[in-house]
């Protein structure tokens, strides 16, 4: 591969995971995937 | 806890939730077992039975998970160890109280009834002194009230059921007999003892005085039927959905917290969860109801009023 072809390659894996990155962060599916979360409540609550 | 766990199902979380009975204490105890325990949560949903006492808790909380604290608004010495709040807006609530209070006011002219003074003679029947609830609800009626004032002429402080609404009621009402118009009551449960007293002095509700409530905890058979003009619609199981969305955007985001203030609208079923972060205020969504036609017409996430006031 020339130099130029190298850093053409290198840029655009570079510009594609800044992009992934950033729609990643608006786009992600929320999914706790069995984390744990944890609610100190009233007895009386129906929350 | 029955909205919470639904959502939390949803979303792929494990909920573990500790109950106390209306004790600050047993709360503590709860929170020291649970952080001796090991246990890692990816986020901690707290609501302080008595905010100013459990600052120690959300402190420690906070050093094993970020925590979202519930229905109260932290105080000036919680906030450094909470990441967002999740729950009622206490000031919308207020505003929609001033808006049902202008619209009585309205309906009570048209209905010929006359006041005792030019802009109507107002008694408010407030939560416990003190109580942040109590007050933003009530900055919030001024708010949607200023261009119109009502002429307050008395506010009591603690009826929040029926029996302290009765009790208050019994000794308030008499002392002002034939000098109000309007009552604010900061729930319906307390307006329903509130009523019992007023027929017991030979008032009538509905026609001689025209109640508006803050919100609709117990039975609604007096919106129903007139006596209270109109109440606010807060349903708690929402409430608990909306904090577990808060925690798992929150966890989603890396924790990262975004902007002042998400206020849910009002919306007969619940909407999609939003992935991006949550704000500082995560507001529930609040409807007013007036008379039958409003409680038979509001529907909030798909609970009906009658579904939401009855829990």
């Amino acid at each position: 591969m020339t130099s130029l072809r190298k850093f053409a390659a290198v840029l655009g894996v570079t510009v594609f995971s800044l992009a992934s990155y950033h729609g990643l962060a608006s786009a992600q599916e929320i999914n706790g995937e069995g984390k744990e979360l944890v609610m100190f409540t009233i007895t009386a609550s129906n929350v | 806890m029955k909205g919470a766990e639904a959502e939390a199902e949803k979303l792929g979380y494990k909920l573990t939730v500790f109950q106390n009975n209306f004790s600050q204490p047993e709360q503590d105890q709860q929170v020291q077992q649970y952080i001796a325990s090991g246990a890692q949560p990816a986020a901690v949903i707290f609501w302080p039975w008595v905010a100013d006492a459990a600052i120690n808790d959300v402190r420690q909380l906070s050093q094993i998970a970020p925590v979202i604290q519930l229905t109260q608004e932290p105080n000036e010495q919680s906030w450094p160890y909470v990441q967002a709040y999740s729950g009622a807006n206490q000031i919308l609530i207020g505003r929609t109280v001033g808006e049902m209070l202008l619209q009585a006011r309205d309906a009570a002219k048209a209905a010929g009834m006359e006041f005792k003074s030019p802009e109507g003679n107002l008694i408010i029947f407030q939560h416990p002194e003190g109580e942040k609830t109590g007050t933003e609800r009530y900055k919030g009626m001024i708010e949607a009230t200023k261009d119109a004032p009502f002429n307050e002429i008395h506010l009591e402080y603690g009826a929040n059921s029926p029996e302290s609404g009765y009790e208050i009621g019994s000794q308030v009402i008499p002392k002002f007999k034939g000098q109000f118009d309007f009552m604010w009551v900061s729930n319906q449960q307390a307006a329903n003892g509130i009523i019992r007293a007023l027929k017991e002095n030979g008032i009538e509700p509905g026609k001689d005085v025209w109640i508006v409530s803050g919100d609709c905890s117990g039975s609604l058979d007096a919106v129903k039927n007139g006596e209270t003009f109109g109440t606010g619609i807060q349903p708690a199981a929402v409430e608990g959905a909306l904090a577990v969305r808060t925690a798992a955007k929150l966890v989603a985001n890396e924790g990262k917290v975004e902007g002042e203030v998400i206020q849910m609208e009002v919306a007969a079923e619940a909407p999609a969860i939003d992935p991006g972060p949550p704000a500082k205020f995560n507001f529930m969504p609040h409807a007013p109801a007036i008379g039958a036609d409003g409680v038979a017409n509001t529907q909030i996430w798909g609970y009906t009023a009658d579904e939401i006031c009855d829990s």
